[in-house]
């Protein structure tokens, strides 16, 4: 579906408006005392510090891993998302916290099945880790990792009747799509060569087991030998088939929802130059002419993940003030570690459904509620507008003037439709005296920000 | 109380809370104002109340080989040696087929002929993905020729003025929107129990009145045609109207007596029946409610996973009916399971089953004809080790359009099924 803004003409002009689009798409907002620092950066330097993360210092120490495999912390699902969304919200590093969420939605693991938080953790850390890193490498380690072996029955799998399930979604989901040239013996063929792997509950090891494994010569996707787990992946990652999915999948996760075949064609040879380097293809697709087209701009619906932690880092509402951020997020149909199934997210239209629109505008009012509770909303509004250049008391002087500005900081590059500033106008009006006061429109400015964070347009990003 | 006056009741009840309760006059006028085509979607009379049809997905491929069960056929226990139902623990419906022992709780239905069984459903040319099926299921269309991804309960309801535009004809409990229901007219919503209303509020406050009133006016006005904001718009316009509508069925419901059903308690699955059943009693305008139950993915140790998951649904499903029958409304409902594939006949070495093809489809209620319907495939005639599919889907789909809903399923199949006997 397309996804344009055929009347409404979203325009990106100007450096900052540029960083304000990536930020939206890679960091997933920022806090407006971060601005100054990105500001003078420039566009090239904000990208370089989001792409090449490894240099920055992490702040955020792992959640602690005992010698038996188990968390220290608390061992439920709801622990863990509340600490990667902590994570999110605060991390010196938001796109490898971005990057780790793409690749929890594309190797899909569910602990509806798993039921296991302390390797569903383990999964997580492996994912940040591999995040960047070569997309060979990510397929090896993710192949045997125990979440996973439990996920899609590898841990059942045996040398006579090889378990076709991570064989079939390590083609159709992982790597060469549906439509990638695969048939159901290459599925049958795969399944064979990644026999022999399990995960042992009882010591929390990862092993390979001689006896088990199928080591009868095989027949994968066009070529014959006695392929291993290892000479398999290998297969599979230098298959033309593997960069269009792959590529395909992040630029409309970045960009948008039409990747010219050209640009996917970029891509691919990309993908083989840098020995499959992800970080390589995503600095490719961030500095593509397309992420910053008008087609781009503000063309994608939020993902709940992206809606919840940007409008914390926007309006920097300590992470703790929040109560059970994750269940907000659960709401709007984003259960991390419990995505729907092996194909992950429906994304687009399908995060929106009158469910979790009622999630989304019960989500903003409780943020602004935390600030309004200890009158820090003046405060945020005038940091907010001071980062966006906008002066803050001059702005509050009118009802018009007031509107204009917090709109242009929460939504920067988005139009103001007439029909929406006289809504805004009719809010700001309804009571008031006949000569209203500065202090009087500054009364309202929790309602103005939560109305502009609740309403249609702040679903887009 | 009659058909008639309970719709009244209703449209009058819907109204009254449509408008805010002890909402100020001043922004009675504001909201009157901006709101009028909320208030006009809101008026649409409830005319789906009478014919109702529940689908419950069994997602993850459910095995129609352990679920009615061809306990005669002595292929039965070479192809299931470890995980094969043994022929004691059947519980028998005729004499060749039995259903799993932990469905025994559906014979109350099937004993009052309340309950018939579809078996050997399938497609041609079948497809191993549980996507890929699913989609072809909910599109009714395995031969890819739709030109665009409309549901087929979609175009059921854009056959109907009064459907297509009622948002609550679909309503699903299951958190996502299903396929069937996906079109750009957007009849269906997504329902689940407790959360927050956003737009209207009993709180007095002038200014807390004033930003809800400004917030209903801004998912009102609908500005670009087929943009995401659009749909945006609608969607929580929707959020709006169905909360009112959904709040004057619950409150009916809970003034109701002889509520003496037993759903199984903490879970999910039948916690959604009970909310359907309330919502139907209640007499939400809704045509097709849809619930999902997942964990059919049976690759490994299925006995345990497959007979929990059989005996809960079955309890809660009886739960259901008798909830309906209660309120004599059971004679109003059908129910129609479905999954995306059947699977493998001979089991895996895991004591699971792999993705196959051809399943069984469960259609109850107190207007179907009870029994078995349809040819069990041949389990030694086999395609690469899958069952042979003998009643093609779209059959049942027909015959549940034309005789339940009293549609035309050649226009909304786009092709003509025979019928398979079942309403």
């Amino acid at each position: 579906m397309s996804a344009k803004c055929p009347t409404l003409v979203c325009m990106i002009t100007g450096e900052s408006a540029r960083i304000k689009h990536l930020l939206r798409r890679a960091a997933f907002g920022y806090r407006s005392s971060d601005w100054a620092r990105y500001a003078s950066l420039g566009e090239a330097g904000v990208l370089k510090t989001l792409v090449d993360y490894d240099s920055i210092p992490m702040k955020i120490t792992d959640l602690p891993l005992d010698d038996m495999g188990g968390l220290v912390a608390p061992n439920d699902v709801d622990s863990l998302k509340r600490y990667w969304l902590f994570r999110f919200c605060q991390s010196s590093r938001p796109l490898e916290e971005v990057m780790t969420m793409f690749w929890h939605h594309h190797f899909a693991t569910s602990d509806y099945k798993v039921q296991n938080p302390s390797i569903e953790y383990r999964q997580n850390q492996l994912l940040r880790k591999h995040a960047m890193g070569s997309f060979r490498d990510l397929l090896g380690v993710i192949a045997i990792d125990p979440a996973m072996l439990i996920w899609l029955d590898g841990n059942n799998s045996t040398k006579k009747a090889p378990n076709e399930n991570f064989s079939r979604e390590l083609l159709e989901l992982f790597t060469m799509g549906i439509d990638g040239g695969y048939t159901e013996h290459d599925v049958k063929e795969g399944a064979k060569s990644f026999t022999g792997w399990s995960y042992d509950s009882d010591r929390f090891q990862v092993k390979f087991n001689d006896k088990n494994f199928n080591d009868t010569p095989k027949e994968y996707l066009g070529q014959k030998g006695d392929f291993n787990l290892g000479t398999t992946l290998d297969i599979v990652a230098r298959h033309p088939s593997t960069p269009r999915f792959v590529t395909k999948k992040l630029f409309e996760f970045f960009v948008h929802d039409n990747p010219p075949p050209e640009e996917i064609d970029r891509l691919c040879k990309v993908y083989y130059d840098t020995r499959y380097s992800i970080r390589e293809l995503v600095r490719a697709i961030l500095t593509s002419p397309h992420f910053y087209s008008d087609e781009a701009l503000y063309s994608q619906i939020k993902w709940p993940v992206q809606y919840t932690v940007m409008l914390v880092k926007t309006l920097d509402v300590p992470y703790t003030w929040i109560q059970d951020m994750q269940s907000y997020a659960d709401n709007m149909g984003q259960q991390l570690y419990n995505p729907p199934n092996v194909k992950g997210w429906k994304t687009g239209r399908n995060w929106i459904n009158t469910n979790t629109m009622t999630a989304r505008l019960n989500f903003a009012k409780h943020a602004v509620d935390q600030l309004r509770y200890r009158q820090l909303v003046k405060q945020r509004v005038t940091d907010g507008l001071a980062m966006a250049h906008l002066k803050a008391d001059a702005s509050f002087r009118t009802a018009e003037t007031a509107i204009e500005d917090v709109w242009e900081w929460l939504l920067p590059s988005m139009p103001l439709t007439p029909d929406t500033r006289q809504m805004l106008k009719d809010y700001m009006h309804t009571g008031a005296p006949k000569k209203p006061t500065e202090s009087y429109y500054w009364d309202r400015a929790h309602g103005l920000v939560e109305l502009i964070l609740t309403c249609p347009e702040y679903q887009l990003a | 109380m009659s058909d008639q006056t309970r719709r009244e009741f209703l449209h009058n009840g819907m109204t009254f809370v449509a408008m805010g309760i002890g909402m100020p006059a001043l922004f009675m006028e504001a909201a009157q104002a901006r709101t009028s085509n909320v208030l006009s979607a809101i008026n649409h009379p409830a005319v789906g109340s009478d014919k109702i049809l529940v689908l419950v997905e069994f997602a993850g491929g459910n095995d129609g080989l352990n679920t009615v069960i061809p306990h005669m056929d002595p292929a039965y226990q070479k192809l299931r040696p470890r995980i094969g139902i043994r022929k004691s623990d059947v519980v028998q419906i005729d004499n060749k087929l039995g259903l799993h022992p932990r469905l025994k709780p559906l014979m109350e239905l099937y004993e009052k002929g309340h309950m018939s069984v579809v078996t050997g459903v399938g497609y041609p040319n079948p497809n191993y993905s549980h996507f890929e099926s699913m989609d072809i299921w909910q599109l009714a269309d395995p031969a890819h020729q739709l030109k665009e991804r409309v549901g087929w309960i979609a175009r059921y309801f854009n056959e109907d003025g009064h459907l297509k535009t009622n948002p609550l004809s679909g309503l699903t409990l299951s958190g996502n929107m299903p396929l069937a229901f996906a079109s750009e007219d957007i009849a269906a919503s997504v329902y689940t129990q407790g959360q927050e209303d956003p737009f209207t509020s009993t709180n007095k406050d002038r200014e807390y009145q004033a930003r809800l009133a400004a917030r209903r006016a801004l998912y009102t006005k609908g500005t670009v045609a087929n943009s995401h904001l659009d749909f945006i718009r609608k969607v929580g316009q929707h959020a709006y109207t169905n909360t009112a509508e959904i709040r004057t069925a619950l409150a009916n419901y809970d003034r109701m007596a002889n509520k003496a059903a037993r759903y199984p308690q903490y879970n999910e699955f039948a916690s959604s029946m009970e909310s359907v059943a309330k919502l139907i009693l209640g007499g939400l305008s809704t045509r097709v409610y849809y619930v999902s139950v997942g964990g059919f993915d049976t690759h490994a140790n299925q006995p345990y996973q497959h007979g929990a998951l059989l005996g809960v649904i079955a309890e809660s499903i009886v739960a259901f009916f008798r909830d309906l029958e209660s309120q004599g409304r059971d004679k109003d409902v059908v129910l129609m399971s479905f999954s995306e594939f059947g699977r493998r006949a001979e089991e895996n070495d895991s004591a699971g089953t792999d993705h196959g093809t051809a399943s069984v489809m469960f259609v109850m209620g107190g207007a179907v004809k009870g029994g078995v319907h349809g040819l069990y495939p041949s389990l030694t005639d086999l395609k690469d080790g899958d069952l042979k599919f003998t009643t093609d889907f779209r059959r049942v789909y027909a015959n549940v359009l034309d005789g339940w809903l009293g549609a035309n399923s050649e226009k909304v199949l786009g092709g003509k099924y025979e019928p398979v006997g079942l309403v």
